[in-house]
C-alpha cells in the first residue's frame, strides 16, 4: 500500500500547521467565519447540528492496521468513541472541538493520514473499489491512478474555488463496484487490443435534487494523457460553471445544458493546447507509484481448503456468515472479507474505536495488516487464507461484527439524516433499522441480493437514486415522510430510479417496502435479481402493490 | 491602487500605494494609469483610439479576447469579486501560459491572505490586498507549502518531475 516519502509527509505536515494558524485566528476573531469557512471546509472540518464533524480521507479506501488504530484513538481521545463510514471512503467524527482540530490532524499526519480536501468546493477524495488489487476480475489495480490522480489534485492552486464539489471516481473490472457513473468524472481503465493502458471518460454525474449519470466525452485516452485531459475539463468548468445558483453549479448541470457534444468539444480544444507539455504522465512515475501497490507475498496453495470446507458443513450460522461475507480473490487458497456494519447490532457505517481495534489485529495477524472501506459503508479485509476464515469469523462474533447480511436488505446504505445533520428533512437511521426490523433473515436471504439506499434529504449523500430500492426523507408539515424510488442500479448499467407514488409516515414505510420485495419475489424468474425483474416487468407491478394491506 | 503586495524578482515587498487607478468607464480627466475595464479598453482599440497599455478583467469577461492585442499591454488587473470565485486562477493560468503574457498580473478586490500563495502559483506578481485588511499580515500568506505536486505557472514542472522520489 501507499507509504509516505518525505515529500507526502512535508505536505501534509505543514498543512496542518498552516490550519493551526487559521484556526487561532478565527478563535482571535482574526478571521471572519464567511473567511475561515472554506478553509476548515478544505481541511474536512463542517458545523453539524450539534458540534464540528471531521471528515477524513481514507484515498482510495485503504487502510492499514496501524492507521485503523489511529482512528479509533482518535474517536476515544476526541469524539465519544466512535466514526461514521461514508460512501465515498471517507470517516466522520462527530462530536469534534474546534480547538482540538489541528491536534486531530497533527495526528492523523503521524499516521501518513489527513483531511484535505474532504469538503469544499475542490476535487475531493478519489475514490475507487474496495476489492482493487484482489478482484479476479480486474484488468489493472485502479489505485495506482487514483494515487496520481490524488496528487495531482491536492492543492492545485487553481483548481480550490471551483462552482462545486467536484468527485472522481475509478474502476477497472469487469464489474463496476465504486458507483463510477455518478460521480463528476468517472473512468474506466481498460487495457486495448495491445495491452496498453487506456481510460473511457465520462463527465457530468452527480445525484441530489437534479440526478445524472455521467455521459461518455472521451474513449481511448491513452494513460499517459490522463492528468492533462481531467485538467482541461477542470479548467471548462471552472471557467463556464453556473455560480449564481448552488443547486445549479455542479458540472452535471454545465454538461447538460451545453449538450454533450458541446461540452467535449470545449474539453477537446482545451485539452489540445495542453496535451503533451507538463502533465504527460511518465512510464517512471507510473512504475514508481505502482510499486507501492505490489501484492503481498501468497502462499501457493490449492483453492479448496479442507478445513474450511469442514466448518463450512458443520457449523451452520459460519456458513450463512461465509455465504455472504466471503469474496472471491484473485490468488488460490486466498479470500476477501467482506465485514458488514449494518442492523441490527450496528448503525450502518458507524463503528465503535473497540471495534475499529479488533479490525486492525485481525487484519494483522490474519491479513497482511491491510483494511479497505468499501463504499457501502462496509469493511474489507481483502488478502485472507481461506484456511483462517473460520477464525477471523469468530473473531467478528465476539464484537458483534460477524453479520451474515452483506449485500442484504438489511446491509443499507444510510446518510446521518436528521440524528446529526443539519440539512437533513428526516431521521434516517431510526426509520432504516424499522425497515430492517421488518424482516426475518431467512426472508432476507430469500429476497437476496438487494440494495436499499436511504438519504435524509435530496443532497442524496446515501444514493437513494441509484438504489434498487431508494428512500428519500422529506418534511411534511412538520413530519417525517418518505418517498420512494425503484428501479435504481449503479454499476456498468447504473440507472436512476423512478418515484413510484407519494411518500409514507415512517409508520408505513416498513410495510410499503416489503410489498415491493414481496412483488418482486412474486414476479421474479429464476435467480433473476431485483433488477432485472424490474427491468423486464416495469414499475407498474410494483406501485400497485406497493400501497396495497401493509406485508400482503 | 493602495495596500500592494509585489513580488520582485522573488522578493515580496508592500507597497502603500502605487499610480494604477481602476476606471469603471472612460473619463473626463484621463490619466496615463488609467486601467480600463476591459471591454471600454478594447472598444477603443478597435476605433483606433489612444489607450493605457492598462486593463481589468471581470469575473465574467473572457481573457482570451485579448489574444491579438497582448502586446499593448504592460498592467492587467483580475478582479475577485468574492474569493470564493476562483476563475481568477484560470485567468491567470491562460494569461500567462496561453497568451504568453509577461507583464505585471495583479489580484484585486477580495484578495485575502489566504490565498495569497495560491495566486502566486496561477501567475500573478502583484496583490492589492482586501481594503480594512493588513498588508503586512496578508504577505505571511505568500509563502504557502513548499511541496506541490501539480504543474503550475510558477512551476511547471510538477513534483515527480523535479525531484527523485
Ligand atoms: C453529515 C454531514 C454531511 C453533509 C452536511 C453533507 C452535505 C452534502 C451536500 C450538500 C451534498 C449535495 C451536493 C450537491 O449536489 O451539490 C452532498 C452530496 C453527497 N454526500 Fe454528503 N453530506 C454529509 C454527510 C455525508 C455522508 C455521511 C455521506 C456518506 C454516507 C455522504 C456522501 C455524499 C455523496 C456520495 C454525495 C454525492 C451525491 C452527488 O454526487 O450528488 N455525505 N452531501
Ligand atoms: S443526504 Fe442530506 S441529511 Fe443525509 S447526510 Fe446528506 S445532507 Fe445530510
Amino acid at each position: 500500500m501507499y507509504r509516505y516519502d518525505e515529500y507526502d509527509r512535508t505536505l501534509v505536515n505543514e498543512r496542518v500547521e498552516e490550519f493551526r494558524d487559521q484556526v487561532a485566528r478565527r478563535i482571535s476573531g482574526e478571521l471572519t467565519e464567511e473567511e475561515f469557512l472554506p478553509l476548515r471546509l478544505q481541511n474536512g472540518l463542517y458545523l453539524q447540528k450539534h458540534a464540528y464533524m471531521m471528515r477524513v480521507a481514507i484515498p482510495y479506501g485503504a487502510l492499514s492496521s496501524d492507521q485503523m488504530r489511529g482512528l479509533a484513538a482518535i474517536a476515544n481521545k476526541f469524539d465519544r468513541g466512535y466514526g461514521h463510514f461514508t460512501t465515498r471512503q471517507n470517516i466522520q467524527f462527530n462530536w469534534i472541538e474546534l480547538a482540538d482540530t489541528p491536534n486531530i490532524l497533527a495526528h492523523l499526519a503521524s499516521i501518513d493520514m489527513h483531511a484535505i480536501q474532504t469538503s469544499g468546493n475542490c476535487v475531493r477524495n478519489v475514490t475507487t473499489e474496495a476489492y482493487a488489487g484482489v478482484a479476479p476480475d480486474e484488468e489493472y489495480d485502479p489505485r495506482i491512478f487514483a494515487e496520481i490522480i490524488r496528487q495531482w489534485a491536492t492543492v492545485n492552486p487553481e483548481f480550490l474555488f471551483l462552482p462545486r464539489k467536484f468527485k472522481i471516481a475509478v474502476s477497472s473490472s469487469q464489474e463496476d463496484r465504486a458507483a463510477v457513473r455518478m460521480h463528476d468524472i468517472g473512468l474506466y481503465l481498460y487495457r486495448d487490443e495491445e495491452e496498453t493502458l487506456r481510460f473511457q471518460v465520462m463527465v457530468g454525474g452527480g445525484l441530489g435534487r437534479t440526478p445524472f449519470l455521467n455521459q461518455l466525452v472521451k474513449d481511448n485516452l491513452h494513460w499517459s494523457e490522463v492528468l492533462s485531459y481531467i485538467e482541461a475539463v477542470l479548467r471548462v468548468f471552472n471557467r463556464y460553471g453556473r455560480r449564481d445558483n448552488k443547486y445549479k453549479a455542479r458540472i452535471k448541470i454545465l454538461v447538460n445544458s451545453l449538450g454533450i457534444s458541446a461540452f467535449r468539444e470545449e474539453a477537446e480544444a482545451e485539452w489540445q493546447q495542453i496535451r503533451g507539455s507538463f502533465s504527460t504522465l511518465t512510464e517512471d512515475e507510473l512504475s514508481r507509484v505502482a510499486s507501492q501497490f505490489l501484492s503481498p507475498l501468497y502462499k501457493a496453495l490449492d483453492d479448496t481448503d479442507l478445513q474450511y470446507g469442514h466448518h463450512l458443513t458443520s457449523n451452520s450460522e459460519f456458513a450463512s456468515w461465509a455465504s455472504r461475507s466471503v469474496k472471491p480473490h484473485k490468488v488460490k487458497g486466498y479470500a476477501s472479507v467482506a465485514i458488514s456494519t449494518k442492523f441490527p447490532t450496528n448503525t450502518p457505517g458507524d463503528l465503535t474505536a473497540e471495534q475499529m481495534q479488533r479490525i486492525a489485529d485481525l487484519a494483522d495477524l490474519y491479513g497482511f495488516g491491510v483494511i479497505r472501506v468499501a463504499h457501502e459503508q462496509n469493511l474489507v479485509l481483502p488478502d485472507i487464507l481461506k484456511q483462517d476464515l473460520f477464525s477471523v469469523w469468530t473473531s467478528l462474533c465476539e464484537v458483534g461484527l460477524a453479520l451474515p447480511n452483506v449485500g442484504l436488505v438489511s446491509d443499507m446504505i444510510v446518510c446521518p439524516g436528521a440524528s446529526y445533520c443539519n440539512l437533513a428533512t428526516a431521521h434516517s437511521f431510526p426509520v432504516a433499522r424499522k425497515v430492517a426490523e421488518a424482516y426475518s433473515l431467512e426472508e432476507q436471504l430469500d429476497v437476496g441480493d438487494i440494495s436499499i439506499n436511504l438519504s435524509g434529504c435530496i443532497n442524496a449523500c446515501a444514493h437513494h437514486h441509484i438504489g434498487n430500492i431508494g428512500i428519500l426523507g422529506l418534511n411534511k408539515s412538520g413530519k417525517d415522510y418518505y418517498q420512494i424510488t425503484i428501479g435504481g442500479a449503479q454499476g456498468k448499467d447504473s440507472q436512476i430510479g423512478k418515484v413510484i407514488g407519494p411518500a409514507v409516515s415512517e409508520e408505513v414505510l416498513p410495510g410499503v417496502v416489503k410489498n415491493i420485495t414481496n412483488a418482486y419475489l412474486a414476479n421474479r424468474n429464476d435467480h433473476e435479481t431485483f433488477h432485472e425483474t424490474f427491468l423486464r416487468i416495469g414499475l407498474e407491478p410494483f406501485k400497485l402493490a406497493a400501497y396495497g394491506p401493509a406485508g400482503a | 491602487m493602495k495596500n500592494i503586495i509585489r513580488i520582485h524578482s522573488g522578493d515580496a515587498a508592500v507597497i502603500k500605494s502605487d499610480d494604477w487607478v481602476i476606471a469603471e468607464d472612460v473619463h473626463d480627466t484621463p490619466d496615463p494609469h488609467d486601467v480600463f475595464p476591459m471591454a471600454v479598453w478594447l472598444a477603443r482599440v478597435e476605433q483606433g483610439e489612444e489607450v493605457t497599455p492598462a486593463v481589468w478583467i471581470g469575473v465574467n469577461d473572457d481573457p482570451m479576447e485579448l489574444q491579438s492585442v497582448i502586446d499593448k499591454l504592460s498592467f492587467i488587473g483580475v478582479f475577485f469579486e468574492d474569493f470564493k470565485d476562483g476563475r481568477g486562477y484560470s485567468t491567470a493560468y491562460l494569461l500567462r501560459k496561453r497568451l504568453n503574457y509577461q507583464g505585471d498580473l495583479r489580484a484585486f478586490g477580495d484578495v485575502l491572505r489566504d490565498q495569497l500563495s495560491l495566486m502566486r502559483q496561477c501567475g500573478f506578481d502583484s496583490f492589492a490586498i482586501k481594503e480594512g485588511k493588513d498588508p503586512y499580515d496578508a504577505m505571511k500568506g505568500l509563502k504557502g507549502l513548499s511541496v506541490t505536486y501539480s504543474s503550475s505557472v510558477s512551476q511547471p514542472n510538477p513534483l515527480y518531475k523535479r525531484v527523485r522520489r
